[in-house]
């Protein structure tokens, strides 16, 4: 019903124009807001947010038909992914972007902003969200359409793009939430007993960690009476050390545990496994990439010098993280909990980076954000493509799969690879900088990053040849853990599957081969972050 | 009040984790329960709290909570009380009135004109308006400035107040989801020990050490 549609949809649009309006007395509102409506390009920064809220809106509308349910996520992925493209080229030729709710003049309103940073990270789960979408149609069943699979899915893309775009605080814990509660969704969707089991430890520890970044962000109010970050940044320079040890220690923990940092990541291994293939990988690529941002928008942007005594602390837990990650999906024999350990292994060399704190280290690693936000999406992908096809999901049954269907066991050899860190793939480049930076530092714990990176790699190589070995080449084994059935229907179609793979595989080699716009982007993304005074006159700025 | 309800939020932080340190879902649930309501009580007192005096402003200051034959009404700081019966009338005010100590505020910050706007409400409208007219701009300005800094040492922050409304639907919502959650997991897992929950996380099996 269009014509019914269509005045909730101008409202949803130009909320500005009904603020603009005259509302009885002759009020004076240029003191405290923005007059007149917002222009057309700072749209742009909410347009990724706002199209998958709405496919989410949408496709609750028709649950009982799911093919037009995933038309409906299709093209609302699709045009928040050219609003993200968009956005991130505006934000790469002219500098952060702003767009304020309710025309509040900042610090007042909750303001989203975009800095070269966040519109990289936006534009990759864009990317990322349509090539999941793709892989979704074959992967979902009726009853999981019918459940809202579409609607968490894109409420999840939704709320991962907010928090990479919020220049709130609080709003970030509210993004946190959005994408929190879309993941509950998603991970019991199915109901099995083993993803009961999982989602139990996966709700209560994140709930936890939300809880705690709360905690952190209601003192950090007291402290510092805003919520603004720009605003943030300038209060705290001027904040002596003590408040800001007990704020900034509660952060580290939260977002430690957001992104699995060794020892806090009991949780991602313990239920990463359990959901469909495509919503393992979606958190694999996504969810743990915003505690990382996260972390770094607050240890280096908001806090800047308060923030350096947790600086080396992140950076070691940085290090035990990569090499004992790595060190976990060696022990694994089930194929999905080891790439879940490669994941909490990529969140360390991260870390590392972050840790060195200098413009190089973070360069590196925004850009292995980038490259881990692919390369984790596709393993999981490709293990789940295994799986469909031969039923595999243990190291101890062998399958002889590059005899059968040669594509699905290259492309995991590719993915495992680029997650090692191999040329020519997209993992060589950021831990190539990373190790550079660390050895530009010239201290001990420059030498301790480089360590952790090159043992995290070697292991991680050896876990992915192993598995190569021992269940793309091997024929099928007599012994060992018995495997399920294959699901994959007799003549099903495995295009959906392909074409996902296929997409991701052609981003992560491209990635690899021409690595100079990612990296100019981070580089940019890394000078706004120690340096935030774009970011700051953008916010800030009274018109 | 403050140094109170911090003892009792500490102690809601100490019941809450030693709850959640069981392995018994149903307790971990009843501290994550607890752990919420102990930020949500955190968040508010950083707001400060004040008895009955509400963020309202006119030239002469903030207001005060007075006692006028034997009952309690908010009054101006400058002497006699403006605005019997406390509770402001939520209504929209008649906006002619309101414009000029609107317009008052209105050079200062949009914290005041919150504040003013408050104060259209009320009956101390008539009298604030009137006075504000009076004023020039700047001296407005100055007045109200002044004025601010002194409402700050006695009025409540509104805005942790709205952090924890939606602090408290979100987290009520999510244990709401926790709560169904968990009892499925009992009634197919036939536990709710966690330390029993071991389908997701098989006992370790050594990976094969050979082709």
């Amino acid at each position: 019903m269009p014509h019914r549609l269509l005045p909730v949809l101008l409202a949803l649009f130009i909320p500005s124009l009904a603020v603009a309006a005259p509302s009885g007395g002759e009020v004076d509102r240029s003191v405290a807001m923005f007059e007149g409506a917002t222009g057309l390009i700072p749209w742009l920064v909410v347009l990724p947010i706002l199209m998958p809220l709405i496919g989410a809106g949408l496709s609750l509308t028709v649950r009982s038909r799911s093919s037009v349910q995933h038309r409906i996520a299709f093209v609302a992925l699709l045009f928040g992914a050219i609003a993200a493209l968009a956005l991130f080229l505006q934000v790469s030729a002219n500098g952060p972007l702003t767009m304020v709710a309710g025309n509040w003049l900042p610090p007042f309103g909750i303001v989203m902003a975009v800095d070269p940073f966040g519109a990289l990270l936006v534009l990759v789960t864009a990317l990322v969200g349509l090539a999941g979408l793709a892989y979704a149609r074959g992967d979902v069943d009726e009853a999981g359409t019918h459940f809202g699979f579409y609607t968490f899915y894109c409420l999840l893309i939704a709320g991962v793009t907010g928090a990479f775009s919020t220049g709130d605080i609080f709003n970030l814990y509210v993004w946190f939430e959005v994408f929190l509660v879309s993941s509950f969704g998603l991970i019991v969707l199915g109901g099995r007993r083993v993803q009961l089991d999982g989602a139990v430890k996966y709700g209560v520890l994140n709930l936890i960690a939300t809880t705690i970044f709360l905690i952190a962000v209601g003192v950090l109010y007291g402290f510092t009476g805003t919520l603004n970050m720009a605003d943030i940044h300038l209060v705290v320079a001027e904040l002596d050390g003590a408040p800001i040890v007990t704020v900034g220690a509660m952060f580290v923990m939260a977002f430690a545990m957001k992104a699995a940092a060794i020892p806090l990541h009991f949780w991602l291994p313990a239920s990463y496994h359990t959901p469909k293939v495509i919503v393992s990988a979606l958190f694999a690529g996504l969810l743990t990439k915003v505690g990382i941002y996260s972390l770094m928008r607050v240890m280096i942007m908001l806090f800047a010098d308060q923030g350096s005594m947790f600086i080396p602390i992140i950076g070691w837990l940085g290090v035990i993280t990569a090499i004992f990650g790595a060190v976990g999906a060696l022990a694994q024999v089930d194929l999905k909990r080891m790439a879940a350990f490669l994941v909490v292994s990529g969140v360390g060399v991260m870390l590392i980076g972050l840790g060195y704190g200098t413009e190089a280290g973070l360069t590196g690693a925004i850009v292995y954000a980038v490259h881990s936000i692919l390369a984790m999406t596709a393993i999981f992908l490709v293990l789940g493509y295994a799986q469909r096809l031969s039923g595999v999901t243990h190291l101890t049954t062998g399958t002889n799969l590059y005899a059968v269907h040669g594509l699905a066991a290259t492309l995991f050899l590719v993915f495992g690879f680029a997650a090692a860190g191999l040329p020519p793939f997209s993992g060589f480049w950021p831990k190539l900088m990373l190790v550079e930076a660390g050895y530009q530092t010239g201290d001990v714990f420059g030498i301790a990053g480089i360590v952790g990176i090159i043992l995290s790699g070697l292991f991680t190589t050896i876990a992915i040849g192993r598995a190569w070995v021992l269940v793309y080449l091997r024929p099928p084994q007599e012994d060992g853990v018995p495997d399920p059935e294959p699901t994959l229907e007799p003549g099903a179609s495995t295009r959906p599957f392909a074409l996902a793979l296929v997409a991701l595989a052609a981003l992560i080699v491209a990635m690899g081969l021409f690595p100079s716009t990612v990296i100019d982007a981070a580089r940019s993304g890394a000078q706004g972050l120690l340096d935030p005074a774009a970011y700051l006159e953008r916010v800030l700025k009274v018109e | 009040m403050e140094t109170i309800l911090c003892v009792v939020v500490g102690l809601f932080f100490a019941a809450s984790i030693y709850l959640m340190l069981s392995p018994h879902l149903i307790r971990i649930l009843l501290g994550v329960a607890i752990f919420g309501n102990a930020v949500n009580l955190l968040i508010f007192t950083s707001g400060r709290l004040t008895a009955a005096v509400p963020p309202v402003l006119s030239d002469h200051g903030p207001p005060t909570l007075q006692t006028v034959e034997g009952e309690r009404v908010i009054g101006m700081t400058d002497g006699g009380p403006v605005a019997g019966h406390g509770a402001p009338v939520v209504a929209d005010g008649a906006p002619g009135v309101a414009d000029s100590t609107q317009a008052a505020a209105d050079a200062v910050t949009p914290a005041t004109q919150v504040a003013a706007d408050a104060a259209a409400h009320t009956g101390a409208a008539a009298n604030a308006a009137a006075d504000a007219a009076a004023h020039t701009a700047n001296a407005a300005a100055n007045a109200s400035s002044a004025a601010l800094d002194a409402a700050l040492s006695v009025t409540a922050n509104p805005l942790p107040q709205a952090l924890i409304l939606t602090a408290i639907v979100i987290s009520f919502s999510i244990f709401a989801f926790l709560l169904v959650l968990t009892f499925r997991a009992y009634q197919s897992l036939e536990t709710d020990n966690v330390d029993d929950m071991r389908l997701a996380e098989p006992s370790p099996t050594v990976p094969p050490l050979g082709y």
